[in-house]
């Protein structure tokens, strides 16, 4: 028996982008025991698209970190995709890396034997909530998210041990 | 008074210039944006040759700011990390401010509407730090690859920066239904030659420098902060040592491409 419907959408699972991540950030207040939240920010991005910007914050010490970036249509939650920030790492701190061909005569050579195109595909595009789940999962474990959080509460608690406790902020109104 | 110096130094390992300047101006903290040399390395040449005060603030990361301080007065703890952005608290005097380090993406790889594209980031990013830290008095100092006439500089969603301080008086502007923050952009003074010191903190007459001298290299100030505003100049030597090439441009050969700039304000 055949069966047309589209694999992958369940119909009642329709969480958009910024439902699955206000989840994420309960899971994060509850596995961090409130030490580390995840702050959502809405932007517009360069082509006039809606944007959810993700931060950690360090709640203690309220320092905070961008993680990457959320972006779909205006009113279009899918396909939606995920930015990672820009790992800037030299090469031999990056699990894997590409490392580009030789230029000059290897890099004709490389023409002629028709080696040099290649497919460049986005992992990150979600077209389904499970897609983008997973896909958001993966974005929370990438090495370089990973580090920065490592950073962050690290980071924090050595400043709170080494400096006395720090008089609260003073509390003035944004204009 | 605090001093703040500011400099690209090209990815080259320019610690003797660094001491010098540091001896010469008295700053009290130091910002060096793609230093080849690792921070340890840079603080103890400071240590050695300048003053045992300095220290590096605490800072998650300082993979594209290398900042040493020579006073704890100032704070300088980091308090938000972006991928091209760090921000610290800086104390003047007695008003708790935040000091924004900057490095925009690059004129040679990004075209100006890309440019402008990370002046709207770093708006809403500076937005969203100042909601987080419950102050607007915010200033951004850093190598920003715009000019002070760019878009992304002076857009009411970019940076919404304006040429003299009377033009930020009023605070904010209004632009579809938002309210944004003025900045001061005292780099508009420094322009051109008849004005003391170099045109500008770049010199390229290629396609990415069409009018020769660039303002690469700039602070910007809330509005709220103005007044604690001092001075900013560019600075032309290193102690006795010129950074100037005979044509008075950045001598690129045995310095950065970039001038320093000095940056004071009142406590």
């Amino acid at each position: 028996m055949s069966n047309f419907w589209p694999k992958g959408i369940q119909l009642n699972d329709t969480q958009s982008p910024r439902e699955i991540l206000k989840a994420a950030q309960e899971d994060w207040r509850l596995s961090s025991n409130g030490v580390m939240e995840l702050v959502l920010q809405d932007a517009n991005s360069k082509s006039g698209n809606s944007m959810i910007i993700v931060h950690a914050k360090h709640v203690a010490s309220n320092r905070t970190t961008t993680l990457f970036s959320v972006i779909y249509r205006p009113n279009h939650p899918y396909p939606a995709t995920i930015q990672p920030k820009d790992e800037d790492l030299p090469n031999f701190l990056k699990k894997t890396y590409y490392e580009p061909g030789l230029g000059g005569f290897a890099g004709l050579n490389a023409t002629l034997l028709g080696t040099q195109g290649k497919k460049v595909s986005n992992q990150w595009v979600s077209d389904t909530p499970p897609e983008f789940r997973q896909n958001l999962a993966d974005a929370f474990n990438l090495g370089i998210i990973k580090s920065e959080i490592l950073n962050l509460a690290s980071f924090a608690t050595e400043s709170s041990n080494s400096t006395n406790e720090e008089s609260p902020e003073d509390s003035e109104e944004t204009s | 008074m605090s001093q703040i110096i500011f400099w690209n130094v090209n990815k080259k390992d320019l610690t003797s210039f660094v001491c010098a300047i540091a001896t010469s101006t008295n700053a009290d903290v130091i910002v060096l944006n793609e230093n080849s040399v690792s921070s340890i390395e840079t603080l103890k040449a400071l240590q050695k040759t300048v003053s045992t005060d300095f220290y590096c603030p605490s800072a998650s990361s300082e993979k594209r700011f290398h900042c040493f301080c020579r006073t704890h007065k100032l704070d300088m703890s980091e308090v938000h990390s972006g991928s091209r952005t760090s921000v610290r608290k800086f104390q003047i005097g007695h008003n708790k401010a935040l000091l924004a380090l900057v490095h925009g993406v690059d004129i040679r790889n990004y075209d100006p509407e890309t440019r402008q594209s990370f002046a709207q980031s770093l708006a809403d990013e500076m937005r969203f730090v100042k909601e987080q830290q419950r102050t607007n008095k915010l200033i951004l100092l850093g190598d920003f690859n715009m000019n002070p006439y760019d878009r992304g500089m002076n857009l009411a969603a970019g940076l919404n920066a304006m040429m003299t301080k009377s033009c930020v008086e009023r605070g904010s502007r209004r632009h579809i239904d938002t309210d944004y923050d003025f900045y001061y952009n005292p780099m508009w003074s420094l322009f051109g030659d008849n004005t003391y010191g170099p045109a500008g903190t770049v010199y390229d007459t290629s396609n990415q420098g069409p009018y020769g001298w660039s303002m690469l290299d700039q602070v910007v100030i809330n509005y709220s902060i103005v007044n604690f505003f001092n001075n900013v100049i560019i600075l032309t030597e290193a102690g006795t040592q010129s950074l100037m090439n005979q044509k008075g441009h950045p001598d690129s050969e045995k310095a950065s491409d970039h001038f320093p700039i000095l940056v004071s304000f009142c406590e």
